[in-house]
This record gives C-alpha cells, structure tokens and sequence, in this order.
C-alpha cells in the first residue's frame, strides 16, 4: 500500500476531526490497512486510558484560609511599575552616590564629603523604607492607607536627598537623570491615587 | 434530571459567590479543591507549588467572581485560572525543570493522591514539555474541545492540534519502553 494517512490525520480521524473526501478517504484506508489499523489501536487505547484518569485529588483539602485584604487588593501594573522603577532608581542612586566619593573627590572641601556621605545615607535608608513599606504591605503586616504613607515619606526624602546631592555635583548629568526619574516617580505615584 | 440539578445549584452557587457570601466560597472551595489540585499537580508536577498555585486560584476566584459572566461551568472557568496561573509559574521560574529526582517525588505524592492509577501512565504524562503535557491533560483527560483550549491559551486551534498529537505520540513512545 503506497499511500498511508499521516499520524495527524490518523488523530483527526480518532477525534471526529476530518470530514468530505479526507474523511472517507482515511476511513476506506484504514479498513484494510493492518499497519493504520493497529496504530490506531494503540492510540484508542492510550486515549481510554487516559480518560479513565481519576481527575480529582483523593486528599482532604488543606484548610481554607480566606484571603486578607492584602491579597485581595489588586496590586496594578502601575503599582509594580512604580516599586520596580523606585528600586531601580534607588539602587542606581545609591551606587552613583557611592562611586561619586572616590578618593578623586579628596580636593573637594571636606565638608562637601561629609555633606555627600549624609546623603548617600539618607538615600540608602528612604530607599529602604520604600520598598519595605511596599513589601510589609504585601504581606499583610500593615494596611494599605498605612504603607502609602510610608512609601510618600520615604519617597519624599528619597526625592530630597537626591535633590540636595545633585546641587553638590550640579555637573553630573548620570544623577541628574536619577533625579529626574524619582520627581517622575512621585508624579506617577500621585496620579496613581487618583 | 442530574444535570439539571447540577447546572441550578451552580447557578445559585455563582450567585452567592458574586453576593460576597463566605459560605458560598466555603462550599465552592470544598466542592473543587480536589479537582483544582489534580490539575495543578498533573501540570506542575510539584506537590508544594501546586498546593501554592490552588490558593491562587482560589483568591482569583474570590476577587474575579463579579467577573464570571456564567458562559461555561464554574469548575472551566477554575480550569482555565489553574492553567494560566501554572503558565505564569513556568514563566516567572524558567529554570525549573523536571529532573529524575523531581519525577520520583511526584510518583510518591500522586500514588498518595490518586490511588489505583497507573504509575507508569502519571509518568509518562509528567515526562511531556509542559506545552503538550497542558494541551493533553485538557483535552484527553478534562475533556475540554480543542476550541476551548485554544482559547484558554490564546493560540490557534491549529497549533493545539499539533501539540496534542505530538504528546499522544510520545506518551505511546514513552508506554512501549
């Protein structure tokens, strides 16, 4: 026999897929095709086999718990958009603020050093408390009204700081940028909220 | 006359839920854990994330319920949140793939879960990529129609066809070693 349905069409045929002349053209073959006939055998049978599947759990269900008001809370794209561009402006302020006191600052006034290395510090913690407001949140340690007010502050002094930093190295265009992305930020977290 | 019965208390059932009644969720959740679970474990094959992925969909549920506009049963509705939150699983830790180790472990949880099934027929399924694993399961084992799935996955009926007869295919090749 030199022409054989293709293991597709053999499926198709199995689930009442095909019809016309495709159909009828199958059927007439597998009618006398030994070699089509127990191929489809084997998959008659797997497919029983299958169907014959329990399809529920035999175990007792886990204690339900209801959900707190947490989870139900939908957490927007904006949202997520928000405490992922926080994170990174953070991250990417507080790295910069770190690079900029190098020894090459060693002629700058020494008061500008300690002036930065306050900042820096303050960029570091509001950094931190607005992602932990964020975090606390999502996991239920604090209502909602309680981590959007923690995460202004924080954002607020994050702002501030980085401001201030950036007065101290107005020629620095990398954290001017940063800057600028954190004013956005809070532009977006304001909006949000609307 | 069962089916009937059948299709009224979901009908009152999803007209709790939408209420808000707790004791409706209560009852959803008992009627369908076992269910939700089987799947999310066939499709994860991983007992601690499937138990994870059922408290998923269980939450989505709760807060989507308003949106169940009552076109299939709830149980496909449940279905199809069970299969995109596994999607979404598979997404978020792509590095997690079955190893021999990971197999052995969910023989021993599914001959726990599913008594009286065929070992050999669990493992073959667990063994698939976890595209014709999902697309046999819903349609072999649930009964869903190829349209359905095709929906639930956003891709062509076409492209569902294709994975599925290529998992028959390897599941036939796994079962004749």
């Amino acid at each position: 026999m030199s022409w054989h349905p293709s293991e597709s069409q053999l499926h198709n045929f199995l689930d009442d897929e095909l019809q016309g002349e495709e159909l009828h053209a199958v059927q007439s073959h597998v009618e006398d095709c030994a070699e089509c006939q127990t191929n489809l055998a084997s998959t008659r049978a797997l497919l029983h086999e299958l169907k014959s599947l329990p399809t529920e759990a035999q175990t007792a269900p886990t204690p339900w718990n209801p959900p707190v008001q947490h989870q139900l809370n939908t957490v927007s794209p904006r949202f997520l958009a928000i405490a992922a561009g926080a994170a990174i402006a953070i991250f990417a302020a507080g790295i910069f603020a770190g690079i900029s006191m190098r020894p090459f600052s060693v002629s700058r006034p020494r008061v500008g050093d300690q002036g930065r290395a306050q900042l820096t510090e303050e960029i570091q913690h509001s950094g931190t408390q607005y992602v932990t407001a964020i975090a606390r949140w999502r996991r239920g340690e604090s209502s909602k009204v309680g981590a959007d007010q923690g995460r202004e502050a924080a954002l607020a002094t994050l702002y501030g700081a980085a401001y201030e930093l950036q007065k101290l190295q107005p020629e620095d265009r990398r954290l001017k940028s940063i800057v600028r992305s954190i004013h956005d930020l809070r532009d977006i977290d304001l909006e949000s909220k609307r | 006359m069962a089916t009937v019965v059948g299709m009224e208390s979901e009908f009152w059932l999803a007209r709790s839920l939408k209420q808000g009644s707790d004791q409706a969720f209560e009852v959803l959740y008992a009627q369908q854990y076992r269910s939700v679970y089987a799947l999310a474990l066939r499709l994860l094959c991983d007992p601690g994330t499937a138990e994870d992925v059922v408290q998923e969909v269980f939450i989505s549920v709760w807060r989507g319920i308003k949106g169940f506009r009552g076109e299939g049963s709830i149980l496909q509705w449940m279905h199809t949140i069970t299969v995109r939150t596994a999607i979404r699983r598979w997404q978020h830790h792509p590095e997690v793939q079955l190893d021999e180790e990971m197999i052995l472990r969910y023989e021993q949880t599914a001959t726990r879960v599913f008594p009286d099934i065929r070992i050999q027929l669990e493992r073959a399924i667990a063994m698939l990529p976890a595209g014709a694993r999902t697309v046999l399961l819903l349609h072999d084992v649930y009964g869903h129609t190829h349209s359905e799935i095709a929906a639930l996955l956003d891709v062509a009926v076409g492209t569902v066809k294709a994975q599925l007869h290529r998992a028959r295919n390897l599941m036939k090749q796994e079962l004749q070693r």
